[in-house]
């Protein structure tokens, strides 16, 4: 049942939200268990991440979860209202391998919308789903949020090929389904019901689009920031660097640029093998045809090429080509997801003709690459987890 | 135009194989070797656009082991007889190694392992009797990194057995094969990758009669490959060695020998002082992770092997994802020239993908 009838204002109507989850318990829950975090890093956990979840979990991050899918929050209906939203029965969530915080982050949006969930974890490898899951179940004093996570949130790890995935979606009326292209189409088939809508994240992948007059020092170590988080390993990382209208030799001066501020701006050592599978990356690049160098302590590879060339091999390899708008257009991959920018008009209305023709799922500035809002992919997934009921006239104001 | 034969290592290959050498001579033959290379291997000399004549055997050019994953390299000049692929075994990263191999290296390879391996288990053929089955590890066109370890041995074989039924069951051992093949013999050999020797060489899956009859063989046991598996089920060498060695001849003995699957021929067994050494035809650099400068004798690094007995393909000078370091000084137990401590893979690392919403 749900708690209370929460309102929001949207555009030209009031939406009302009926769910399980008080948010202001939701939320204080959360911020009970951060302050918490602050003070204890669960094995199995690198400082970054933790450190990225104690920000995400921030009161003012989970309330924008709210005001950017439903609207401006009010104490009651001002414009006509016309919408209820109430969850969805059940989501089933099929998380890749290999990654790192899309698990925890998703328990605690779907916490904000009180739905039942039922996740599966990467089987290769533990990701942090399951540790945290934990973590905040031995860790949250008794309430709502803890009642949540212990009675509402299912967690298991099994194989691809295990008969579990075969009911993995029988009683869920939602999916949220992670993966490669393969493994998204391998679950495509299993077991739902009718009325199940399915939100697939297959392989996707992004690129840094940049024109010479709007680079700077400061754009490009965000550039690199963005890359180093997960190497081209992100779908939202930058996997190549357009130098929109540059030359050749632009873009080996701009790749001299990126080598230097790499070795300012990144100083710790990396893990010793990724020094060493950038040695074969470096290798295998210029046996393509590529001109790659190696940043300070081989910590990745920065390599400048043609378009038309295959894709630059390596996880920490940031590639650059220059190329005209149509050329860039033209070699777009087909699961391109974001592209994050340094344009000299960004608000020019040419840059959103060509997006509009494009199969380009995010178009932001390049420090935002990573920061997802209430569209992902395309998808408003988060408002997706809730039913919406048409409200007759007779409720307008 | 290019002849191989007569480039050097054949002349190296018909002396013992630990012992003083002419480092400028060693020195100028791998850099013919790099040369042939550049020639032949386009993508070779696209990497190396810049290698000149080494100096030094440090500055000899090299190709990251796992360069062999992604390209199946080939140096094509005349003289150069192409025939089988190497392939290693997947990795966890799930690909394999590709090595073009060619008759005239694959003879120096046969040499080479031949002629070390001899050193320390005795120049005389006897029954090799390989824990492995030969129609699996044959392919069109290829065959496995296992299968050739197992035939470095084969310049010191009178016959070979295949025993494995299932190649990839250490349980499926034809005893009965074993039995046949060893009825009039007093000393053998026994290859077969490390975990598979341990989880085949039980004695009670044998046949009552061949187990009494093992303590009348001299049975030299001789494996290869990563103990990772054993050093998970928490198996000692000293365990491994002794449970091996339980019910044969006292005079049995045990084997192990590194190698890598990139260089077919370079088997580096243990000597009895724990150590592996270079032969004449071999060198080893060990270098730092992340700088790739050479380290000095004693510092853990990167090992590069380098050899001469690698036409086909630019597999020479080998990069490895391999830690060791060279020991200074003298080996006690007599051979001369380099020796180093294998000290296992580098730790791998996986990035983890996104999820900042």
């Amino acid at each position: 049942m749900f708690k209370k009838l929460r309102y929001f204002h949207g555009l030209s109507e009031t939406i009302c939200l009926a769910s399980p989850a008080d948010a202001h318990e939701a939320i204080a829950g959360w911020q009970r268990l951060r302050s918490m975090m602050t003070r204890r890093l669960p094995a199995g956990f690198g400082r970054d991440e933790w450190a990225y979840l104690i920000s995400f979990l921030e009161p003012k991050n989970l309330e924008a979860v709210y005001a950017h899918n439903l609207g401006k929050p009010v104490t009651k209906p001002v414009l006509p209202l016309k919408r209820l939203l109430r969850p969805r029965r059940k989501v089933a969530i099929w998380l890749p391998n290999n990654v790192s915080l899309l698990g925890p982050l998703l328990i605690v949006l779907c916490s904000l919308s009180g739905i039942a969930v039922r996740i599966k974890g990467g089987s290769k490898k533990e990701d942090f789903t399951g540790i945290f899951l934990r973590f905040a179940k031995n860790n949250l004093p008794h309430g709502r949020l803890r009642e949540y996570l212990s009675q509402k949130v299912e967690y298991a790890v099994f194989p691809h090929a295990d008969p579990r995935g075969n009911d993995f979606f029988r009683d869920a009326d939602t999916g949220i389904i992670f993966g490669s292209d393969e493994a998204v189409e391998a679950v495509k088939d299993f077991p739902r019901p009718l009325n199940f809508i399915g939100f697939p994240f297959p392989d996707r992948n992004s690129q840094a689009w940049l024109e010479l007059p709007a680079v700077n020092d400061g754009v490009l170590i965000e550039l690199l920031k963005v890359f180093a988080v997960y190497g081209r390993a992100g779908c939202s990382s930058p996997a190549k660097v357009i130098l929109l209208g540059g030359t050749m030799p632009q873009a080996v001066k701009l790749q001299r640029l990126l080598r230097k501020l790499w070795n300012n701006v990144f100083c710790r050592l990396p893990p010793a093998a990724t020094a060493s599978q950038n040695v074969k990356a470096f290798q295998l690049a210029k046996a393509a045809g590529w001109q790659p160098v190696l940043t300070t302590n081989h910590a990745s590879v920065i390599a400048v090429g043609s378009i038309s060339l295959p894709p630059c091999p390596g996880e920490m390899t940031l590639s650059i080509v220059p190329a005209t708008v149509a050329e860039t257009v033209r070699h777009l991959p087909e699961a391109i997801q974001t592209v994050g920018y340094a344009l000299a008009k960004p608000q020019d209305p040419r840059w959103l003709e060509l997006v509009a023709k494009t199969q380009i799922k995010r178009f932001v500035p390049i420090a935002r690459m990573h920061h997802f809002g209430p569209l992902w992919d395309g998808y408003a997934f988060w408002r997706g987890l809730f039913e919406e009921v048409e409200l007759s006239d007779d409720y307008e104001k | 135009m290019f002849s191989p034969r007569g480039q050097g290592a054949e002349e190296l290959l018909t002396r013992p194989p630990f012992g003083r050498r002419n480092e400028r001579e060693f020195l100028r033959l791998v850099n013919v070797l790099t040369a042939h290379h550049l020639r032949g291997c386009p993508e070779y000399a696209r990497i190396w656009p810049e290698a000149k004549v080494a100096a030094t055997i440090e500055e000899a050019p090299f190709l990251h082991a796992e360069v062999f994953k992604q390209l199946k390299l080939k140096t094509q000049t005349r003289g150069i007889d192409h025939q089988r692929t190497l392939r290693s075994s997947a990795t966890g990263k799930g690909d394999s190694s590709m090595i073009a191999l060619d008759s005239y290296s694959n003879l120096l390879q046969s040499r080479s392992a031949g002629l070390i391996l001899a050193e320390f288990i005795g120049p005389d053929r006897q029954p090799l009797f390989i824990l492995d089955n030969l129609n699996a590890s044959l392919r069109k066109d290829e065959i496995s990194a296992r299968f050739a370890a197992a035939m470095s041995l084969c310049p010191l074989s009178s016959e070979i057995v295949f025993l494995l039924s299932d190649p990839d069951e250490p349980l499926s051992v034809e005893w009965n094969e074993f039995l046949k093949g060893s009825r009039d013999h007093r000393s053998l050999i026994v290859y077969g990758s490390t975990w598979i020797l341990w989880n085949a060489w039980k004695k009670e899956k044998m046949p009552d009669g061949l187990r009494r009859k093992l303590k009348n063989i001299r049975i030299q046991f001789v494996h290869s490959g990563g103990w990772k598996k054993l050093e998970a089920e928490k198996v000692s060498r000293r365990e491994f060695d002794r449970r091996l060695l339980t019910g044969t001849h006292p005079e049995s003995k045990v084997l192990d020998f590194y190698g890598l699957a990139e260089q077919p021929g370079m088997v580096f067994p243990f000597c009895r002082y724990q150590f592996r050494h270079l032969p004449l035809w071999a060198d080893l650099v060990v270098r730092d992770i992340y700088s790739l400068r050479p380290t000095p004798p004693g510092v853990t690094g990167q090992l590069q092997f380098i050899n001469l007995l690698a036409y086909g393909a630019p597999y020479h000078s080998v990069l490895t994802e391999d830690l060791g370091k060279l020991v200074p000084g003298r080996c006690p137990c007599g051979r001369e020239g380099k020796r180093f401590v294998f000290l296992g893979r580098i730790p791998q690392a996986a990035l983890r993908g996104c999820a900042n919403v």
